[in-house]
């Protein structure tokens, strides 16, 4: 169980292993990674050139435990990774790491669901894109709301 | 009593301060009106509580969606909806 919020990139796969080797009653392993990606449109300045992450230091590591505290409740978990970056991102970086660990796949596959979609809402972090026009903040979507509610049924 | 404010991404550039310690009027008792008091300093806070309601409050680090008591020494963040992952 660990929790992570770093500037530096991750390597998700070795950390998986690592937590992977000593642990008999794993059977299953899910993993996602979040991507800074380019802005959909073709204008050349509409490029994305970096982004830059914003959080709300010990509210944000104390949210991230308890997002898996909640996960460890609905589902049978062997073990739990989160890392997510701040500071100054570049194209194709890694933004969100998770991994989720348990004997079987069902619990690693909803876990892993569940746990970003409370990520990506109840977490301070805020993402500012910089473009050749200049930055702005981004704006949340109600499609990510949604994404977590769908969790309440 | 005083309380610790702090503001985070687009409300921390609008107001031109990460945080700030406020001594409340004794009339100052809970969230709601604590945001009018802020109101009454005219803008940004007039923007960031009526113009965009969105804006999201954490109480001792904890994510607040209804109206609160303040306590002496409590720690108020105002920000935006969350847009990371």
């Amino acid at each position: 169980m660990a929790v992570r919020v770093q500037l530096e990139s991750f390597d998700l796969n070795h950390i998986l292993y690592e937590m992977k080797k000593n642990n008999a009653l794993v059977g299953a392993a899910v993993s996602f990674i979040g991507f800074v990606r380019d802005l959909p449109g073709n204008h050349q300045s509409e490029h994305l050139i970096s982004l830059y992450l914003e959080h709300y230091p010990g509210m944000t590591e104390k949210s991230l435990l308890e997002i898996e505290n909640k996960a460890r409740e609905k589902w049978h978990l062997e073990d739990v990774f989160i890392v997510h970056r701040v500071g100054e991102l570049k194209l194709y970086d890694p933004i969100v790491g998770l991994i989720v660990l348990s004997a079987h796949r069902k619990d690693a596959f909803e876990a892993c669901a569940f746990m970003m979609d409370y990520i990506k809402t109840e977490v301070p972090f805020w993402k500012k894109e910089s473009t050749k026009e200049g930055s702005r903040w981004v704006e949340a979507k109600e499609s990510d709301n949604e994404m977590k509610f769908r969790w309440n049924s | 009593m005083k309380v610790k404010i702090l503001y985070f991404a687009k409300i921390k550039e609008l107001v031109g301060l990460d945080n700030e310690i406020i001594d409340l009027p004794a009339s100052v008792l809970t969230l709601e009106e604590l945001k009018n008091y802020l109101i009454l300093r005219g803008a940004p806070w007039s923007e960031i509580f009526l113009s965009n309601s969105a804006t999201r409050c954490a109480l001792n680090q904890n994510l607040m969606h209804s109206n609160f008591n303040i306590e002496a020494g409590s720690e108020i963040a105002f920000f935006p909806p969350i847009t990371g992952g």
